[in-house]
């Protein structure tokens, strides 16, 4: 490889290694910091630096079996909650969509207008409302009262239509309409253009949004606080069981780094599994519109 | 095509039916099932907007949470037998330290009696605040243990019901004063816990006389480049709770008080000659060095746990907290009261925890016989004291325990304490405050004028309420 | 929205892309539609069965508001996806979400906007009945009147026909007098029996054995035997006490009258008053109009530093939009180049600050950024005040904030980026445009449309964005001089809520409620205008 062909491999490619390492510095010295705690056997918020001290696993094997706090169910009441929201909610607002992309309909504007901004309400105060509301619910409903992970992820699909409805159909309108019409002179119905036409079109910001629901879920933590809150520990998500780790001061550090690095692990998983569909798709020449 | 939709509507009608059948069956099946499955302990975390409230009540939430990890082993050894909110006659709310003290208790309470028991675990700081929610809606607890500066903001509420406590006279009078509001009893007390000095032994061999002997002691071990802290006080950015012995050895008082020794709300001493005198001290202490704005719980404990301090002001809670506490670290220390400055003895505030009894408990007989029957014995309150590390409320369990002489040592500091203030106004006074120390201790505000306005900040807050 | 969604039904004239069901020609369209039928009719069969079974449990329990919901969203759904008419296609897309929506989050909002009308908040969270029962209970006194206490060792007992009363022994008597307490009275005892020293039978009033009591606790709780001494009731199950209440209520009158003064209290706006202004607590939760809005305009409190708050408010909610939008996407733009290697590794690794729970790293943030012992001034060797300096406090919090929410832009600029045809890029580059120029006028407005209702969303959730503000500085450092306690990080909620939980009441929930619809309007208001001058860009 010649300097002239190094520099064109820079100027095309290799500055950009560049901006990508800065970036990973910036986004991971404090996760690099997380990590560190939760193998440190004696890690404490102040007390850490980005190199253990003393490397163990014991946070992670103290979590693990289950002796401090139902861990596991936490992490499984997590992602029964969070996976759950994000594939409903990506399907309703996908639904809804398609309705405010190819159809038109009186109110259409207004509808879009408003399922934006019923979401801008300060979520901080509306627990109040939710605990009232929630145990209403479970005085004529037990099983969906107070402490029900069920019941919280129907409160989570109140949310689908809102700002991941703009984004699906913000993706929709650009995808051609003409393969409607073509669909449509093959006798296609409504219902099968969007199944089969629009929605395969729409893999990348699908992904997206069900990444970005299933991470605002995992992290969400005054609504399900409100719900979860007064049940069982058992119940819990992760982010209402391990905010007991630090709530307070002092608290359990290592352990609750221990387990963030968990928890976070489920969304790097599944932002690997679903990154070959948010980068794929129309670039690939399905669209000759 | 109406054949067809007639059809249609048929078929789903059939299911309606067979879906509705099921469904009902399911939810019986499921509620049923719900009634007996287990919940032994409910840990709460609050919403941001309590936090706030939190935030500046931290004088008595680091209290209670910060010994969480002191009973965490024990409590999680044995998992008891589960019961639900539903099926419990009595249910009790307390935290993960007294939780595994009072289960047994209350267990063998509900056996001799018939009724069944639940002991919920929810976070210290978060019961008062639950309770508020929760038990007007009918999903509280029947008892709570709670600090006796919750009963302003209860009281007013309606949320406790007055305790007839026969044996009152077992307790230490300070502690019943303290559970009692506008002349009625809330709360049968358990632990009384204040701040003290803790010094390391290997690095300051004698008690210092003084404060200004301690600052001096502290500065030059600074100064020797022995340890990093001169004084492990919590103060991120200010603590007025921590602070408080400190400033009333520098003069200061916080509220009056009125002819039946209860506080008045309308003398605030923070802008009062000895409170600016005190102002001006604490700005001398931040400019030696001996005082830092950002000094955190966790700089606190690490710092003289781990010798790195001469000395700490704090409570039970640092000494017995299970990993970083002065016991668990092994660092060769003292408990002891907080010297003087000038001659002004050095008052900390005294807390004291109790049950009490919701107004809305389902079976308020029983948990009235429980907490006054029980928890008021002295094996109870001994087996608090060996769960929390707090000086027990009852004079016998007390006497029993200062023969720990972290207990002594706490006991004689809290000697010359005052009790923290109940009345809902105190709810006015923390972030007011804590910007206050905060300023001072930052070097952004001469003690004068830091207090002053702290003073006129408290004041617009109580009159805006 | 429900106005929308109704208006969809009577106008859908202009709907192009639609055509009526029916006229399918193909086999494999045909068999599509048969197994779409068999799912829309068990789907919907299900529904209608929960929902006759949701009411079998409403109607009884008499939730009216949830039995016309339940009724209105069935019939709803059942009209919409039943009929073939064209106006039901679009409500067959948007249905299912509206009523959750309404159910989870406009019922809530308007929940929280009925509480901002009322005083709820300490001392005012009860009914009136409750707060009248609490008043009374309350003024309760077993000293009896200053002789000092009276109290008796008792046992909850029961009669043949079911009547409950209590064996009393009454001590102050030698040898002690066994008294039955009924609702009608004490009667001294004739026919005794002992069960060592406590009682066990007395005038055919047995005492009640383990187990017996738990069912009839409340009945015991509520006992009152009317002596000529005074009121006896239960203190605990073995024990007794004579009692007076200083407060009685006449539900006549409707008034509470103290017996030992003979002072008179009326309900005044959630409490009994007396004439002199003297409050009895609790209070009760009463409708007050529009007095906390009135109060958060009238308050000095929160007049004081609002300025400020305000304009920092609005610095950081743009600031915070702006920089991590801007970061998210140069990120998604640079990684998004075919002959990238380890594009991949990139992107999952930038996906970690957004991947672990926030109150988690903010408060990491936090550590590393103490002044005197945190580890970004160990690192660097320097001693910046990175959360006690005014200036830096707030650099440090867009910094943090930042970070939080760029990898939301990367990923969703990445995703966006999928729908702008490379062959648009590459024309612009063959037109002879560079890198640069073939971005500015074809990537970036492209990337725009796609991401501007999310940049204002975005702008609304960091408007009210508390967890960055309070667990990394707690609003602080706090501002010199302020009228109230105030920091220089403070925006209106975190400000606001302050006062409203930290006032000398206590916990104002009405307040604070109100003060959240209005900063709820505020946003509101302000991102409509942002979108009607988006909208006519993008012609939604």
């Amino acid at each position: 490889m010649g300097s002239t062909s190094l520099r064109r491999w820079f100027a095309e490619v290799g500055w950009r290694h560049l901006v990508g390492i800065s970036a990973l510095v910036f986004a991971l010295f404090p996760v690099l910091f997380i990590v560190s705690s939760s193998v440190n056997a004696a890690g404490t918020l102040s007390g850490s630096g980005l190199v253990p001290s003393e490397f163990s696993l014991i946070n992670y094997r103290e979590l693990l079996d289950g002796t401090e706090a139902p861990f596991l169910s936490w992490l499984g009441n997590t992602i029964f909650v969070a996976g759950g929201a994000a594939i409903l909610n990506t399907a309703l607002a996908a639904f809804a969509s398609y309705a405010f992309s190819r159809m038109r309909f009186t109110g259409r504007r207004t509808g879009l207008l408003s399922i934006l901004l019923i979401q801008m309400f300060p979520t901080t105060l509306l627990f109040v409302a939710m605990f009232v509301f929630v145990s209403d619910i479970g005085g004529v409903f037990p099983s969906l009262g107070l402490g029900s992970r069920v019941m919280l992820l129907i409160i989570y699909l109140g949310g689908a239509l809102g700002v991941n409805t703009w984004l699906i159909k913000g993706y929709f309108d650009t995808i051609p309409r003409d393969l409607d019409e073509s669909a449509l002179i093959d006798g296609a119905s409504h219902a099968q253009i969007f199944f089969r036409v629009i929605l395969p079109l729409a893999a990348p910001i699908l992904a997206v949004v069900a990444l970005i629901t299933f991470v605002f879920t995992l992290n969400e933590f005054l609504v399900a606080s409100a719900v979860l809150g007064q049940g069982e520990s058992e119940q819990f998500t992760l982010a209402v069981g391990m905010f007991r780790f630090i709530d307070g001061q002092g608290g359990e550090w290592g352990q609750f780094a221990a387990g963030s690095v968990m928890s976070g692990i489920p969304v790097v998983v599944l932002f690997l599994f679903l990154q070959k569909y948010i980068v794929s798709g129309l670039t690939a020449g399905a669209v000759k519109g | 095509m109406i054949h067809r939709t007639k059809m249609l509507l048929a078929i789903l009608l059939a299911l309606m039916l067979v879906a509705a059948a099921c469904g009902s069956d399911d939810d019986d099946a499921g509620s049923s099932a719900d009634e007996t499955e287990a919940t032994e302990s409910t840990d709460d975390t609050e919403a941001e907007d309590e936090a706030a409230d939190e935030a500046a009540d931290e004088a008595t939430e680091d209290e209670a949470t910060e010994d969480e990890d002191a009973a965490a082993e024990d409590g999680a050894e044995e998992e008891p037998p589960p019961v639900v909110r539903a099926d419990a006659d009595l249910v009790i709310w307390a935290d993960d330290t007294r939780t595994p003290v009072i289960e047994p208790l209350a267990e063998a309470f509900g056996d001799e009696n018939g009724v069944s028991v639940a002991v919920q675990e929810v976070n210290f700081g978060d019961i008062r605040d639950r309770l508020q929610t929760a038990g007007p809606a009918g999903e509280g607890p029947d008892v709570i243990i709670g600090a006796h500066d919750w009963l302003g903001q209860l009281v007013t509420s309606g949320l406790l019901a007055p305790v007839d406590l026969p044996n009152a006279g077992d307790f230490s009078p300070v502690a019943i004063e303290a559970m009692s509001y506008e002349g009625q009893l809330y709360g049968v007390p358990y632990a009384i816990e204040n701040i003290a000095l803790i010094r390391n032994v290997d690095l300051v061999p004698d008690a210092p006389a003084s404060m200004e002997e301690l600052e001096q002691v502290a500065l030059d071990l600074v100064a020797a480049g022995d340890v990093e802290v001169p004084l492990a006080i919590q103060n991120d950015p200010g603590d007025p709770f921590h602070n408080f012995p400190l400033y009333t050895a520098a003069g200061g008082y916080l509220f009056g008080l009125n002819a039946d020794g209860s506080y008045n709300a309308e003398d605030l001493g923070i802008d009062s000659d000895g409170g600016l005198a005190a102002g001006s001290q604490f700005q001398a202490w931040a400019e030696s060095g001996l005082l830092t704005a950002s000094l955190s719980y966790d700089v606190m404990i690490e710092s003289f746990g781990q010798g790195n301090a001469p000395f700490a002001i704090t409570g039970p809670w640092a000494v017995s907290d299970a990993d970083r506490g002065f016991k668990a670290t092994g660092v060769n220390y003292v408990v002891e009261p907080i010297p003087a400055l000038g001659g002004t003895t050095a008052a900390p505030f005294v807390g004291v925890q109790g049950f009490m009894v919701s107004a809305n408990a389902e079976n308020p007989l029983f948990a009235q016989t429980f907490i006054t029957e029980v928890m008021s014995t002295e094996e109870a309150q001994t087996g608090l004291f060996e769960a929390g590390g707090r000086p027990p409320a009852h004079t016998a369990a007390f006497d029993a325990a200062a023969s720990d002489p972290d207990i002594q040592g706490f006991g004689e500091a809290g000697a010359n304490g005052q009790p923290l203030p109940a009345i809902p106004e105190m709810g006015s006074v923390w972030s007011a405050w804590t910007d206050a120390y905060g300023l001072i201790l930052s070097g952004e505000s001469s003690g004068d004028e830091a207090f002053t306005n702290a003073a006129e900040q408290i004041r617009t807050l109580i009159a805006e309420g | 929205m429900s106005t929308a969604m109704t208006d969809a039904g009577s106008d859908a004239g202009q709907d192009q892309d639609d055509r009526r069901p029916g006229t399918r020609s193909r086999a494999g369209l045909l068999a599509g539609s048969m197994v779409g039928l068999l799912v829309k009719v068990i789907a919907l069969g299900t529904l209608n069965a929960t929902s006759i079974w949701a009411l079998t449990r409403l109607v009884p329990a008499g939730v009216w508001l949830g039995v016309a919901f339940v009724v209105i969203a069935t019939v709803a759904i059942d009209i919409v996806y039943l009929s073939r008419a064209r106006w039901s296609i679009a409500l067959k897309y948007l249905l299912p979400g509206t009523l959750l929506l309404l159910a989870f989050q406009v019922y809530p909002v308007l929940y929280t906007a009925y509480i901002s009308t009322t005083n709820l908040g300490t001392g005012n969270i009860l009914d009136k009945e409750a707060a009248i029962d609490q008043v009374v209970a309350t003024s309760v006194d077993t000293t009896g009147g200053g002789d000092g206490a009276v109290s008796f060792a008792a046992r909850p007992a029961q009669a043949a026909d079911g009547t409950l009363g209590l064996l009393l022994l009454d001590e102050r008597t030698d040898p002690p007098t066994v008294l039955v307490g009924t609702e009608s009275g004490a009667v001294p005892a004739v026919d005794v029996t002992f069960d060592g020293d406590r009682v066990a039978e007395a005038d055919g009033f047995v005492a009640l054995l383990l187990g017996e009591l738990a069912d009839l606790e409340a009945d015991f709780a509520a006992l009152e035997v009317a002596s000529d001494e005074g009121i006896i009731r239960l203190s605990t199950l073995n024990r007794a006490a004579l009692v007076a209440f200083r407060l009685q209520y006449d539900a006549g009158t409707d008034t509470i009258t103290d017996v030992t003064t003979g002072t008179t209290y009326t309900p005044v706006e959630g409490f009994f008053q007396s004439e002199a202004g003297e409050r009895l607590t609790p209070g009760w939760e009463v409708n007050i109009g529009f007095e906390n809005y009135r109060r958060v305009f009238a308050s000095e409190a929160i007049r004081g530093p609002f300025l400020q708050v305000f304009v920092w408010n609005w610095a950081f909610a743009v600031g915070t939009v702006v920089f991590s939008f801007v970061v998210g996407m140069l990120l998604a733009i640079t990684l998004d180049h075919p002959d990238l290697k380890g594009k991949r590794i990139y992107r999952a690794l930038l996906i970690f600050p957004y991947a672990l729970p926030s109150f988690l790293t903010v408060l990491v943030w936090q550590g590393m950024m103490n002044r005197n012992f945190g580890i970004i001034n160990d690192l660097i060797g320097l001693d910046v005040p990175w959360l006690t300096d005014p200036w830096m406090a707030r650099a440090s919090v867009l910094l943090v904030s930042t970070w939080l929410s760029f990898p939301y832009f990367f990923l969703v600029c990445t995703g966006a980026l999928q729908s702008i045809p490379r062959e648009l890029t590459e024309a612009a580059n063959v037109d002879g445009a560079n890198g640069r120029q073939a971005f500015r006028a074809v990537t970036f407005p492209l990337l725009l449309i796609a991401v501007a209702p999310l940049l204002i969303s975005s702008f609304a959730f960091n408007f009210n964005n508390f967890n960055v503000i309070f667990f990394l500085n707690r609003g602080g450092p706090p501002i010199a001089g302020a009228q109230t306690p105030a920091g220089s990080t403070d925006i209106l909620v975190s400000y606001t809520f302050r006062l409203a939980f930290e006032s000398g009441r206590g916990q104002d929930l009405g307040f604070a409620t109100a003060i959240s619809i209005l900063i709820f309007l505020h946003v509101a208001l302000f991102s409509a205008w942002s979108f009607r001058r988006t909208a006519r860009l993008e012609e939604i």
